[in-house]
């Protein structure tokens, strides 16, 4: 047993050690006079705000798109699946700055889709609407993947029974598959609201770097290193870390179910 | 059905506060786009050039680079302060820009750093004794100081003999981080990342070991009717901006 206690938990210490270590060589190189000035700062307090309402939003958009899809793609058979499949992988491997380079080059206003939204009066380049298109074409991608594997463990017989009691289709997606899904769809949010946040590539090239203007948090780390303020940048990347940290927590805690099939590893203390 | 009309209540309130945060909120009188490594000076130039002539300047920073592909895609930025002398030409060539209105803002001077406030005497003594593992650079092929510090170590006749210690690095400020940090023992790095660090010690290398590393500005067709963008020139070519641009370590440009 002891064998085993120590290959089980020696892994999970050391991942989690490497990762606190990380964060605390961070957090060694940060003066609290920095911190301070970095809290008290316009420029930081529109960064989080910034960062906030546009990775919220965009997981928004991405849910609305996403979840859809991907019921779609665990439901039904249709010409072409697999190509489509690996087409909405591809955002989730070509580097941020590739697909930020794409985006630009598809939303000039010289190229037929940019100047038809341009002659809509629609500007989503070097705008904060920038910055949620960047983050939603990002945040897309993982959330059709993980909502995908979600809905394809639901039996679909339970959407079949709910529509033999009178239900329409869309009702018996919303108010039985997704909640069926529930958790795994949480988690799939989970990801793509995370990879939403830090995302900096394709923002840049597609928002810019404004101070103020489209500055999200990953974007003040980056004008604060350019300007030698080392110090600001680390606190702003703590202030991202200790966010997404506490969000991420809390929505663990919320959603965390009494599980019995877990026990208690008697080896914990053998182990600290 | 009142259940329903409530479910689309909630999503039509959903859809509503997504568009709310979208709005985009542009006022912006200039945006300048400026290379990444004249960003401190940048702002200090801002501060002044608002005070002296009521005008405000907005700045978009990135690799020189980048900020130019931004400019090929239509972005909004009507000056352009680029790190090198290459794509302001290109911007000039390709009517990107306004003819005529290309300059040198700023000459990069190379520097051989080290934290370690011992190992180099101000001279080249601690290049040619090699008393070190690792000596960082910024990549030859695309940073100019990179390029520069090849051809001091070439003129030096030292650059095969230190071959092997040679580290580079992505950009000019990830060498910077490897001889802050210590992991390479010194490096060629800009003068305007250490002017303000005291600690250290540091060659200044002379000026006729290497082609000179100017940064050209340029105004942008989009800036060329904005009284505040054509501002913005004439301060930067001013003895205002030019006594900032020394402070942080620049020579001026003529």
């Amino acid at each position: 047993m002891r064998v085993l206690a120590v290959l089980v938990w020696a892994p999970l210490v050391l991942i989690v050690a490497t990762i606190l270590g990380a964060v605390g060589a961070l957090a060694s190189q940060l003066p609290l006079a920095s911190l301070a000035e970095a809290l008290a700062s316009d420029e930081t307090r529109f960064a989080v705000a910034m960062s906030l309402r546009s990775s919220l939003t965009a997981l928004a958009l991405a849910l609305a798109l996403g979840v859809p899809s991907a019921w779609l793609l665990a439901r039904r058979r249709f010409p072409g699946k697999p190509v489509v499949e690996t087409i909405l992988d591809l955002p989730m491997v070509t580097p941020p700055l590739v697909a930020g380079i794409g985006l630009l080059f598809l939303l000039g206003r010289e190229a037929p889709v940019g100047g038809a939204l341009s002659a809509m009066g629609l500007e989503l380049l070097f705008s904060p609407a920038g910055v949620i298109l960047a983050q939603t074409y990002i945040a897309t991608s993982v959330i059709v993947r993980s909502a995908r594997a979600a809905f394809g463990a639901v039996d679909p017989g339970f959407a079949a029974n709910a529509a033999t009691l009178g239900i329409p289709p869309f009702w018996a997606f919303l108010l039985v598959e997704v909640p069926m899904a529930g958790r795994a769809l949480l988690a799939a949010a989970v990801l793509g609201w995370a990879r939403a946040l830090g995302e900096f590539g394709a923002t840049l090239m597609v928002a810019g770097a404004t101070r103020m203007q489209t500055e999200t948090l990953p974007m003040a780390v980056f004008l604060n290193i350019a300007s030698g303020r080392t110090d600001i940048a680390i606190a702003c990347a703590l202030i991202l870390l200790a966010l997404a940290f506490a969000l991420l927590l809390a929505i663990r805690l919320l959603t965390a179910e009494r599980d019995d099939s877990l026990r208690e590893d008697a080896d914990v203390r053998f182990a600290a | 059905m009142t259940f329903r009309r409530a479910i689309l209540r909630g999503s039509a309130a959903a859809l509503l506060v997504s568009f709310a945060f979208a709005a985009p909120s542009r006022a912006a009188p200039t945006l300048v786009a400026v290379a990444a490594n004249f960003t401190e000076a940048a702002n200090e130039i801002a501060a002044a050039f608002t005070a002296a002539t009521g005008h405000t300047v907005t700045y978009s920073f990135g690799p020189t680079g980048q900020l130019y592909t931004q400019i090929t895609q239509n972005a909004p930025f009507e000056v352009f302060l680029a790190a090198d002398q290459a794509r302001p030409e290109k911007a000039e060539a390709e009517g990107l820009a306004v003819p005529g209105s290309r300059f040198t803002y700023a000459v990069g001077q190379l520097v051989l750093w080290s934290a370690d406030a011992e190992l180099i005497d101000g001279s080249e003594a601690a290049l040619k004794t090699g008393g070190f593992t690792h000596v960082a650079i910024a990549t030859p092929e695309t940073a100019p100081y990179g390029a520069a510090a090849v051809e001091v170590m070439r003129a030096l006749g030292i650059h095969e003999a230190l071959a092997s210690k040679i580290v580079q690095g992505k950009s000019i400020s990830q060498t910077h981080q490897f001889v802050a940090t210590g992991n390479a023992e010194l490096g060629f790095v800009a003068l305007s990342q250490v002017v303000a660090d005291d600690a250290g010690s540091r060659w200044m290398i002379p000026q006729d070991l290497y082609t000179p590393i100017r940064q050209d500005a340029v105004l942008l067709k989009t800036g060329a009717e904005n009284e505040a963008a054509t501002a913005y020139v004439d301060f930067l070519k001013g003895p205002e901006a030019r006594a900032i641009i020394e402070k942080y370590g620049y020579a001026p440009g003529e």
